[in-house]
């Protein structure tokens, strides 16, 4: 295929998702000039490329369109459904050959004679009379009221004859295809503002290959890995500490620039909706309106690919199994409209993407009959699962809770498809479901799939990389409290973590680095706790380095087949890892989920608003509690890095300055002990909105659940304090950590704020008063 | 040890020798292949330098738990993993610990390393000192090896590169 060829189906391609989005547009604002001459100039663009390059089947296809919506954008036809429908088929006919041209070079068999001919009886009034009446009628009560135009008159004149006007008008609008709103005197007005500067974007964007793109952020990765080894190089070598600061900045921006010009907004993909929601309501007979919101949310472009897939399984489950028949709507006392949402946000350094309904919702009841009669799941041991992890067998390959296998999806191939792809990228699928008020399906997706922020864990000398999204604690364990700390239930390694049993994972064992069926007494070890799909156990390791952002290295296939690792890296100290893959290690374990922690965690999810997950830290001999969503993590650092800005501590990590707030005076204390250098303090490093701010704490106590607390007589909720194993803790304000000088060259020490030391250390004295 | 002697020797005169008796006999029709040679326990190995992209020096790769056994590990290479073929692993001698070099080469299934001893000089070999396997070599070697040039007082055995390709050794 020449270049030319290539150039014109991207062109075109692009021009028949923009005529797409239109089309579903304009059903809505049959009025629109701006969306018809928009489509007029996607075909129009068509026809006039293909006639150059001589493609005849498409020219002729092409023209008759052109023809059809030429009369629409001059205002000689209005699109009523019978037209918007003709030219979805149109879209259709010209994608075909399109593809057909793709594959084999030549347009194939012209068979769209039908087609053309449909489209050319559209034109008239005898192929289209009624809606033609409507439209004129419409027309004329329009034109009355606004400034006639030449054309109006023509029509006026041609179609003067119409018999019943306003009756067949009001017909229009009562028509169910038609959107409620159609029509409506204040949306014509407003949909016939022309639209200024929607073109106005092409000249200054430029179209570049999606392999030149890999091909730069693979450099970049290199980049990133070769910054980290500079870095760590040069850590002690003062006169290169300017440069290797620079080189850090420069490579941080560069990524991200590369990493912006990959990403695309969701509306890429979510544009394709309309239409499918469009037929598949016609052809299940539903009746549903199309919400989205936050289409400007940008991902990854292979991302967004992968993606595409997944959304589309959901959103046909959610209009087949969900969204119920008007009339059944109705009859629950439902507006006979369902909805359906598209919803897209950023959610830190993820992208969450939302499909909910407000359907029938998923009965649990039948999610378990179904799956003992598939043979997915034995009888005893659905009696024994909880709701929500009866809602997760929904997930189980060839399930389908649909009575009969429709067109659209019942097949039992929905869901695992789903998931499994959402989880091939690195995301994670979860579900929500309220019999009778809806369901709502959840997709999270990693802002970039090259580079993950991962823990490297050690075993037996040799570093892995464990991705941080599946990491929810670590918990040390001593060489001298091995015996009493890991429980042995017939060879089932067990840990006691806040009273729950925790099944153990060796990884020198998993990974046949030694044969010994208790390995690692005599040393200290780490208990990583991971969470995989409500599947929890601790992977323990015998060593922890620090974690880093690794950028995934794809592994050969011989490699890959062994099942454990989803890629390599090259770490910052030259060395490689591999990257562990905590669901497969949990697979080839034999973890399964489990109930009692499902339980737990259900409740704490019912809190999570309000109550949540918090860390419990000592400071200065009282406790307090941080959010624990807020804790980015824990560094044991020497006192003597850190820097005073004035009076304010700070830390210098990778170049950036984090401002430590030291209200339990932990800072102060340890700093006056000259004589040992060495002392190491604790600090808790949090997110506080964009910025990262560090808490100085004597010790990091545990991670606890809390729950709301109201005040007495008022009822109100009580801010800042929580209620952690019974006894009130004071919960850190983040935000009140005073923020750093915006320019240091004022050089004048910084104010201190309404969080002072002492302030602060009474707000987290709270929790010892009451103990 | 031995690598060292190899690549001293390629040097001196042998080779030079070789050369002028394989350019004179190039008028009687024979092909003439250039073959990187390496010295593997007693046998003196061959590879068509054709089929090598970059020869990396002085490697230690990270071994890969649970991977199969002839895999000699992982290294960085040009900003991708290279999945390496330990020759050694492969045919069951015993290992060293020292640091080795890495033919890369180019599979059908992208590119991969072999992992030898050293790699020694580049020798000229000509068609007409080839010999078919002999028929007596156990099966494993039968699909790994292609053929010998018998050169002077000794064999150079010539290793089949798309046999040594990971993928087709997991397969086998």
């Amino acid at each position: 295929m020449d270049d030319l060829t290539r150039e014109f189906l991207i062109e075109s391609q692009e021009g028949l998702d923009r005529m797409e989005r239109c089309l579903t547009d304009l059903e809505e604002r049959p009025q629109d000039k701006d969306l018809l001459s928009d489509i007029f100039r996607s075909v129009h663009t068509i026809k006039g490329t293909t006639g150059f390059l001589g493609f005849k089947r498409l020219e002729k296809l092409a023209h008759t369109g052109e023809n059809l919506l030429g009369l629409l954008r001059d205002g000689k036809l209005v699109a009523t459904p019978p037209i918007i429908t003709g030219l979805l088929e149109l879209l259709d006919g010209l994608r075909g050959i399109l593809k057909t041209v793709e594959e084999s070079g030549g347009e194939g068999e012209d068979d769209d004679r039908a087609l053309r001919e449909k489209l050319t009886a559209l034109q008239t009034p005898e192929g289209q009379a009624a809606a033609q009446e409507t439209v004129t009628t419409h027309r004329v009560a329009q034109e009355k009221q606004t400034t006639p135009e030449p054309v109006s008159a023509a029509v006026t004149g041609t179609h003067d004859a119409a018999p019943e006007p306003v009756d067949t008008m009001a017909k229009a609008l009562a028509s169910p295809a038609a959107s409620p709103t159609a029509g409506a005197p204040q949306e014509v007005s407003e949909a016939q503002k022309p639209k200024a500067g929607a073109t106005a974007a092409t000249d200054s964007t430029l179209r570049v290959d999606v392999a030149l793109l890999n091909r730069m952020m693979n450099l970049v990765g290199e980049l990133v890995l070769t910054r980290n080894q500079i870095l760590q190089a040069t850590a002690h070598q003062p006169n290169f500490t300017l440069l290797s600061r620079r080189l850090d900045m420069v490579t941080a921006d560069l990524r991200e620039s590369v990493m912006k010009a990959r990403m695309q907004p969701v509306s890429n993909v979510f544009s394709k909706f309309p239409r499918i929601i469009r037929d598949l309501s016609q052809m299940l007979n539903r009746k549903v309106k199309l919400v989205m919101e936050g289409q400007e949310t940008e991902l990854d472009k292979t991302l967004l690919e992968a993606i595409k897939d997944p959304l589309t399984h959901a959103v046909r489950n959610s209009m087949d199994h969900g969204i119920e028949p008007p009339e059944v709507r109705v009859a629950a006392g439902k507006d006979a409209e369902g909805t359906l949402r598209l919803r897209a946000y950023q959610e830190s350094s993820h992208v969450m993407i939302d499909v909910s309904d407000d359907g029938a919702g998923i009965s649990v009841d039948k999610v378990r009959s179904k799956a003992i009669e598939r043979g997915l799941i034995t009888a005893e041991r659905a009696a024994q699962l909880s709701e929500r992890e009866l809602l997760q067998l929904i997930f189980l390959p060839g399930f389908s809770t649909a009575a009969a296998v429709t067109n659209v999806s019942g097949r039992g191939v929905g869901m695992d498809v789903v998931r499994t792809n959402v989880e091939k990228i690195g995301g994670k699928v979860e579900l929500e479901s309220k019999p009778g008020q809806g369901t709502t399906l959840r997709l999270r997706i990693p802002l970039t799939l090259a580079i993950v922020p991962a823990l490297i864990v050690k075993s037996r000398g040799q570093s892995f990389a464990l991705p941080q999204g599946a990491l929810s604690e670590l918990v040390h364990l001593a060489a001298e409290s091995y015996e009493k700390e890991i429980e042995w239930m017939e060879g089932a390694p067990l840990y006691r973590l806040r009273g729950n049993l925790l099944p153990l994972v060796f990884l020198e064992r998993m990974l046949e680095q030694s044969l010994d069926a208790r390995p690692g007494r005599d040393r200290d070890n780490y208990i990583a706790v991971l969470d995989v799909d409500g599947r929890r156990f601790g992977l323990v390791v015998d060593g922890l380095a620090d974690p880093e952002e690794i950028v995934v290295k794809p592994l050969s296939t011989v490699l890959k087949s062994i099942g454990l690792y989803t890629g390599a890296t090259v770490l910052g100290s030259g060395n490689l890892a591999l990257i562990l893959d905590p669901g497969s290690i949990a697979a080839r374990a034999g973890v399964q989920m489990n109930a009692q922690e499902d339980a737990n965690e259900e409740e704490q999810s019912d809190e999570q608003d309000r109550g949540g997950e918090y860390l419990v830290v000592e400071a200065g001999g009282r406790q307090a509690a941080v959010v624990l969503g807020d804790v980015l993590r824990i560094e044991r650092i020497p006192v003597s890095r850190v820097e005073y800005i004035g009076y304010r501590p700070v830390l210098n990590f990778e170049g950036q300055l984090l401002p430590v707030e030291d209200a339990g005076g932990i800072l102060r204390e340890a700093g006056n002990e000259h004589e040992s250098e060495e002392r190491q303090v604790t600090v808790v490093v949090c997110r506080d909105g964009s910025r990262h701010v560090g808490l100085a704490v004597s010790a990091v106590l545990d991670v606890a659940a809390g729950s709301e607390l109201k005040e007495a007589g008022t009822n109100r909720l009580a801010d800042g304090v929580t209620l952690l194993k019974n006894s009130v803790t004071s919960v850190v304000s983040l935000s009140s950590v005073e923020a750093l000088p915006e320019a240091m060259a004022e050089g004048m020490p910084p104010m201190m704020g309404e969080w002072s030391s002492e302030s602060a250390a009474e707000a987290m004295g709270v929790g010892e008063g009451v103990r | 040890m031995s690598e060292a002697g190899t690549r001293e020797a390629g040097t001196a005169a042998t080779p030079a020798k070789k050369r002028t008796t394989a350019r004179a006999k190039r008028d009687r029709g024979e092909v003439l292949t250039e073959v990187c040679s390496v010295q593997l326990g007693e046998t003196l190995f061959g590879v068509p330098i054709a089929h090598i992209l970059e020869i990396v020096g002085g490697a230690r790769p990270e071994q890969v738990p649970l991977a199969p056994k002839f895999v000699g590990g992982l290294v960085h290479y040009r900003g991708d993993v290279l999945t390496t073929v330990a020759m050694r692993r492969l045919l069951e001698m015993e290992e060293h610990e020292v640091a080795q070099d890495i033919l890369v080469l180019e599979g059908e299934h992208g590119c991969f390393g072999l992992l030898v001893d050293a790699v020694g000089e580049v020798l000229t070999v000509s068609s007409k000192d080839y010999e078919k396997n002999p028929s007596i070599l156990d099966e494993r070697r039968q699909e790994l090896f292609a053929g010998a040039y018998k050169l002077d007082g000794k064999l150079l055995v010539m290793l089949n590169p798309e046999r040594l390709d990971p993928m087709r050794l997991d397969a086998a």
